[in-house]
């Protein structure tokens, strides 16, 4: 593979269109298979993204670019804290450090464009967010409707009953 | 990759399929899968294009996908049906239910005259434009409200949008098509399904409006499940256990099979156990009284045993299980890791490893049973006994446990690097062919190599007993060590015995970690001779063996570099704690890395070495080390020097003592700084690793001493800026240059964590200095340094 540092245009839901490097461009699973696909078609010079908008592909964009140069260590399973910044280097907890919304529309696209160093971040984030926490915290935090019904409850409170004190 | 099997990614192709059909095809389904995952497996990397080319609004009833990923897996196939109808209400149909079977036929008839990949090609552009498809009809219709209630309801009401991107998808499919030379069969399909696909769309847009209509209720339920799944993968047992309470699809998800794959029970013993102390303390003990280990036990049994998982690992037990109701039955059990469980004994290790057998073969891969006061040798000869697939033990902190001689059927031997052809006293590395031949399979092993000048000349050291006392060593009660019979020299090559020679598995440890046990140098040494035939030595990827016990001397080192295949060695961790006199000296160091010249550098002893630890071990030279790390160049990733005092001031010989670090600091440099080019050629990661924490004692500080003071100092200097990119080459002298570093634009450096604890001579300006050559420096720690005090 000749190593020309040409750019891509990664166009995002918006229309907006961002040149990446190809060596960036090409960390996503997505775009290097759709390129290699397109190799005989020299002209191939813009992917469309078209479920990614313009705010979370440039964060995708600069996580790529970090990622070359700096590569996230290793995510140690089970996670062993709350805390992002005691998991991976300094870029990547503040990279996750945003509001919720966000940080799942990152998963979308994460898993959409196949970044798998990024897919294992934001999934971990979500991962450290609801660790330690009771149900109830849980269904707080991310919105979720408990429902269960009284019975069902009350059998699963009861296999789980020694986490109640957590 | 959303999965990291290459073989459930290469088996995502089929599912994909077969989501697309839906409940119409299952009989189709059903033949696709065989074959599509034929063509699949066979050729993974298509595979995995295909998946990247897929996009993610599958529909979130995921549950078939992961069953079918778990059938290919061959895990369990009648999990499918359970799975598809477990499926939850609000997704109405499956979106794709009409995705017409032709469009599959289309796919399974023309798989099979075409590669699979122009295939992927054909269903990755349909399924692209379709969604684009999807997007804008949703958005165009932002009045229709999202809700379960509607989940049958046929709203025909097609908008422009929809009319539009549906053309341009037959457009662009026929294109594509066209090109495959598969026109008639495609357009066919599309043009008899395209009133189906208006009915698809209706559909797909319900569940798409909740990703992208910003609804933000509803975070999770953009995600599918595989997605999920890939957020639990991160959890512990115990916080599985929460997620399971949380709704109906959590709970779904968390007692999926995949989440307990891995599990990490510490918290949940934790929790469990806190939980029956309370009980016992509030109950009266008038009836049934709790013992809380046992219930913990009893309640870790009841979930875990519920599924099959590979490994589980359980940390600082203590004496919050009870042994007695430990796991009874885990025969699919790959890892098992138990960390200080005060109760556990031989017996029960005996009983736990007798569980793991299934088919007559133990499947524990990895074992670690550290920190077990009650272990000795006992346990030892059960794993001896049971465990031929092992290929990672650690026995750390056991200190009853002093003998690895019944080990002896567990190790990799491999057959001895052929003696020098001229008498040069030199070993030479083994050729990669004859090193990879097991020993059990090859004949008799041929006269081995003449006894090393050396050997003969050594004062008594433990020596090869006969085939007999091998035999012996088998059978040994626990705490015996193996017979030592002083002052034989070996001389015959031993006749395989009857036993040896009977076919079995070849033995896989690649790991073993005997740090802080009763294991000492001299009897690991010892058990390597006994069960090691001349002619082979011991194939190992990772010793580990520091910590109180007896040190490693010189000769100790002199015998592993005979019995050790040192060439693929990769982790040698031979620090020492207590620091008695008696270390490790160059000449021992010398012996590990003798006959790195002889060869090509990529075979030379050492270099595959990825960390080495020489804690602890006070005597050796800047030069000695920078020798040893030298053949594992590019490789070496953790280097551990921790009080090396040898690296500081050791004598009047100022000059010896610069000249030397100096050569260790171009040794360090080496590791560290690459080339931003470079970095893949040189195949390794780079050092990331360092510690030098002791290394300059505080001593120098309190000693007027100013002289020796400034020399540490200099000394300290050196180092320091060896570890980051530099535009001018220092000489022999030590200058000032830390002070007006240039940022070098090429170089960067791979360290991550610098330990410099109790380096005195470190500023504020050594550490902003390095912070800024290097970049990724996640970690440093300066414990007793000057920068330290003035922060």
């Amino acid at each position: 593979m000749d190593v020309e540092e040409s750019t891509i245009n990664l166009v995002s839901a918006e229309g907006d269109s961002s040149p990446v490097p190809l060596s960036v461009a090409k960390m996503s699973e997505l775009v290097r298979s759709m390129m290699d696909e397109e190799a005989e078609d020299d002209d191939v010079k813009e992917i469309p993204l078209p479920n990614v908008k313009s705010q979370v592909l440039h964060k995708v964009i600069e996580f790529c670019e970090h990622h070359l140069k700096e590569p996230m260590t290793e995510i140690e399973k089970p996670l062993k804290s709350n805390s992002m910044s005691d998991v991976v280097q300094k870029f990547y907890a503040d990279f996750v450090d945003i509001e919720q919304v966000l940080l799942f529309e990152l998963i979308l696209a994460a898993n959409y464009m196949d970044i798998k160093p990024l897919l294992d971040l934001t999934c971990a984030t979500v991962a450290s967010m609801i660790k330690g926490k009771t149900p109830e915290d849980i269904r707080t935090t991310f919105n979720i409707t408990n429902d269960f019904s009284p019975e069902e409850e009350a059998q699963v409170r009861e296999e789980n009953k020694w986490c109640e004190e957590a | 990759m959303l999965l990291a099997s290459p073989l459930l990614s290469a088996s995502r192709p089929p599912l994909r399929a077969l989501t697309h059909m839906g409940e119409h095809s299952q009989a189709q389904s059903a033949l696709l899968i065989p074959v599509s995952a034929d063509v699949c497996l066979s050729n993974p990397d298509e595979g995995n294009e295909t998946l990247s080319q897929d996009p993610p609004l599958r529909p979130r009833n995921s549950g078939t996908m992961i069953a079918s990923t778990t059938t290919v897996a061959a895990e369990a196939l009648p999990k499918l049906p359970a799975m598809s109808t477990f499926h939850r209400v609000d997704d109405g149909e499956t979106c794709s239910s009409e995705a017409p079977p032709k469009a599959a036929s289309v796919l399974t008839t023309s798989q099979a005259q075409t590669p699979s990949r122009e295939i992927d090609a054909v269903v990755g552009h349909g399924d692209e434009a379709a969604e684009v498809a999807v997007r804008e009809d949703a958005e165009g219709n932002e009045k229709e409200q999202d809700s379960v209630s509607q989940g049958e309801r046929e709203s025909p009401s097609p908008s422009p949008s929809l009319t539009l991107t549906s053309s341009r998808s037959a457009m662009r499919t026929q294109k594509l098509a066209s090109a495959l030379k598969t026109t008639s069969l495609i357009s066919g399909a599309d043009g008899t399904g395209s009133n189906k696909k208006k009915g698809r769309h209706q559909r797909t847009k319900r569940r798409i409006r909740g990703i992208w209509g910003g609804d933000d209720s509803t975070l999770f339920s953009q995600l599918h499940d595989e997605t999920i799944l890939l957020i639990m993968k991160n959890f512990s047992m115990k916080d599985l256990c929460v997620a399971s309470m949380v709704c109906q699809r959590w709970k779904h998800l968390a007692l999926h099979q995949d989440s307990w794959k891995r599990i990490d029970a510490t918290e949940f013993v934790q929790a469990a156990h806190d939980y029956y102390a309370k009980m016992d303390c509030n109950t009266d003990n008038s009836d049934g009284k709790i013992d809380p280990p046992k219930s913990t036990s009893k309640a870790l049994a009841a979930h875990v045993e519920k599924f099959t998982p590979l490994s589980l690992s359980i940390h600082s037990i203590h004496n919050r299980l009870s042994p007695d109701n430990f796991l009874s039955s885990l025969p699919s059990l790959q890892e098992l890791t138990l960390t200080a469980f005060a109760e556990l004994t031989d017996t029960h290790v005996h009983v736990l490893l007798l569980s793991c057998v299934s088919k007559r073969s133990c499947n524990l891969r990895k074992l670690a049973l550290e920190q077990c006061p009650r272990l000795t040798n006992a346990t030892v000869q059960s794993i001896g006994k049971l465990c031929s697939e092992l290929e990672e033990l650690s026995l750390a902190g056991n200190s009853n446990i002093t003998d690895l001689a019944p080990l002896s059927d567990l190790w990799v031997l491999t057959t001895k690097p052929s003696p020098p052809v001229a008498a040069a006293p030199k070993r030479v590395a083994a050729s990669p062919a004859a090193a990879s031949m097991f020993s059990l399979f090859s004949p008799p092993p041929p006269p081995p190599p003449k006894p090393s000048l050396a050997d003969m000349f050594q004062p008594p050291r433990p020596s090869t007993p006969t085939s007999t006392s091998s035999l012996q060593s088998l059978f040994a009660p626990p705490g015996e060590s193996p017979p030592r019979s002083a002052n034989v020299i070996r001389i015959l090559p031993q006749p395989l015995s009857k036993k040896n020679s009977k076919i079995k598995q070849p033995a896989k440890l690649a790991l073993i970690n005997v740090s802080n046990t009763g294991v000492t140098a001299k009897s690991l040494i010892a058990a390597w001779k006994a069960a090691v035939p001349s002619g082979k030595i011991v194939r190992l990827a990772h010793l580990l063996m520091n910590g109180t016990g007896e040190t490693w001397k010189d000769t100790h080192l002199r015998d592993i570099a005979d019995l050790l295949d040192l060439v693929k060695l990769e982790s040698l961790d031979i620090g020492c704690r207590n620091s008695s006199s008696r270390t490790v000296t160059d000449s021992g160091l010398a012996w590990l890395v003798q006959g790195a010249e002889s060869v090509t550098s990529n075979k030379a002893p050492l270099s595959s070495l990825v960390r080495l630890n020489l804690s602890g071990h006070q005597s050796l030279s800047g030069t000695c080390i920078a020798n040893t790390i030298a053949p594992a160049q590019g490789r070496l990733e953790e280097l551990t020097l921790k009080d090396c005092k040898g690296l500081s001031v050791q004598s009047a010989n100022v000059a010896k003592d610069l000249a030397s670090i100096d050569t260790l600091a171009k040794a360090i440099s080496s590791l560290t700084v690459r080339e931003t080019n470079e970095k893949d050629a040189a195949g390794g990661k780079g050092l990331r690793r360092l510690s030098l924490a002791g290394c300059f004692s505080n001593q120098c500080l309190l000693q007027r001493n100013n002289n020796k003071k400034m020399h540490e100092e200099t000394i300290g200097s050196i180092l320091l800026e060896s570890l980051g990119p530099q535009t001018t080459k220092k000489g022999g002298k030590a200058t000032k240059q830390h002070d007006n570093l240039l940022s070098c634009s090429t170089a960067s450096t791979t360290l991550v964590e610098l330990d410099l604890t109790g380096c005195w001579f470190v500023t504020p300006s050594h550490v902003a200095s390095l912070r800024e050559r290097c970049p990724r420096l996640h970690k440093i720690h300066l414990d007793g340094t000057r920068a330290m005090q003035a922060m």
